[in-house]
């Protein structure tokens, strides 16, 4: 950060800034942790000049404040779009695993449902939901030398999250397909998928994980087969 | 659990505001008027301080309470305090709202008198402490920090026309807006 911007967190703090000087400063700020934390300071002291001017409100304010959340639908969690940071004590690798599905539903989605923000949260919540189940496992494997594949499973909801990245584009007759391997089952197909080339896949969620020990991964014709015809080029395992 | 707004740890037996939003989130509606009670008082007060007329201010904390509700999903506690989150929310909503209403109105009359007369006696001892703890720590201000951050805060004006209002530069105003927010910060014992 330039002296000249680091020099704007006390009119951040204070709201003092234009719109566009703001997100210009929001921007910095993203990229300086020293910066971040003397704004944070400075943000706790504004609050406690918010605090000192503290009026009791007029009596009928908590009627209508409680009378409107009845009627207000409460908005999802924002998903992170990037990894955290590692902290202190690190995060645990499923953590590290789920943020990574979270940043690609979070930012694929935005492409796919461009304009219809009601579904991409659905899909959204759909994702947090395996991703937040108390028995969540997550399992990433490599494959075609720098692709990888990462599934967070949930036994309890009997759903897993499947999201790819850099998988090598297929031509058009051909699909990947994503199956529930079980010894004593025949496979079950957990979706089909297309990456676009060079962007992560759209997450798969796929219910039915039953008693499936792995999931495969196989090409298989466009569309999809209902048994797969060859052998998986790679398998995870789901605990 | 300490509420870092505070700069102290939170009363035994007084649940944390950010642990009370993480309840709120989940459509609790019980934790949600605790949060009520806990911030209705500064939103509204704020949004009085900033835009002078009590209707628009019970607007403007009924918009944000709400927004409380409905985003209480958005706090991220490794971003800052639940009550610096809360109050920028309640901040922001009462300038933008004095912001577009510049055209019409006298603003230098509003943001006049930097800590104007507190002719009502707060209800609660709490705010009434806060209230005296921050008068004497601005008063230890200089006189041009102090007033460049209450035009700011309490009058909602930008840098650009605090630098206008007082007659100085830009650069020096962002230097007095942060260098007095930092003693500031020391004085209150703001925590982070």
């Amino acid at each position: 950060m330039t002296h000249d911007q680091h020099d704007l967190a006390g009119a951040y703090a204070l709201d003092a800034l234009s719109d566009t000087e703001r997100r210009r400063f929001e921007r910095h700020l993203s990229g300086c942790a020293a910066c971040t934390e003397e704004v944070a300071g400075l943000r706790e002291t504004t609050a406690r000049l918010a605090l000192a001017a503290s009026r009791q409100p007029p009596p009928g304010l908590r009627d209508r404040v409680l009378a409107e959340i009845g009627r207000t639908r409460q908005s999802p969690p924002r998903l992170a779009r990037r990894l955290p940071s590692p902290r202190a004590g690190g995060l645990s690798w499923l953590a590290a695993a789920a943020c990574l599905v979270l940043a690609l539903a979070g930012g694929v989605t935005a492409a796919h449902f461009h304009g219809d923000a009601e579904r991409a949260q659905d899909f959204n919540r759909r994702i947090a939901a395996v991703m937040t189940a108390p028995d969540a496992q997550a399992s990433t494997t490599r494959a075609q030398d720098d692709a990888t594949v990462t599934v967070v499973s949930s036994r309890k909801l009997d759903k897993a999250v499947i999201t790819t990245s850099r998988l090598r584009r297929l031509p058009s007759a051909k699909s990947y397909q994503l199956w529930f391997l079980a010894s004593s089952a025949a496979p079950r197909s957990a979706g089909v998928m297309r990456p676009p080339a060079g962007e992560p896949s759209k997450p798969v969620i796929a219910s039915g994980v039953g008693n499936a020990q792995q999931l495969g991964m196989t090409v298989e014709p466009a569309g999809g087969s209902a048994q797969p015809t060859g052998a998986p080029f790679l398998t995870l395992k789901l605990s | 659990m300490t509420d870092p707004s505070s700069g102290r740890a939170a009363a035994p037996g007084v649940p944390d505001l950010g642990d009370l939003l993480v309840l709120v989130a989940r459509g609790d509606r019980d934790a949600f008027e605790q949060v009520y009670e806990r911030l209705s008082g500064p939103v509204y007060g704020l949004a009085l301080r900033v835009v002078r007329d009590p209707a628009q201010a019970e607007e403007i904390a009924q918009e944000v309470l709400v927004e409380l509700w409905r985003k209480a999903s958005h706090y991220r506690p490794d971003k800052g305090g639940a009550t610096a989150w809360a109050l920028t929310m309640a901040h922001r909503r009462a300038i933008d709202r004095v912001r577009s209403a510049q055209a019409g109105r006298d603003r230098e009359a509003r943001a006049g008198v930097p800590d104007p007369e507190y002719d009502q006696v707060a209800e609660e001892v709490g705010t009434r402490l806060e209230h005296q703890q921050v008068r004497r720590c601005l008063r230890g201000l200089t006189e041009t920090q102090r007033e460049s951050i209450t035009l700011a805060y309490y009058g909602g004006y930008t840098y650009r026309e605090v630098a206008e209002l007082l007659g100085v530069g830009l650069a020096a105003v962002k230097t007095r807006m942060r260098d007095g927010l930092i003693r500031l910060r020391d004085c209150l014992g703001v925590q982070t």
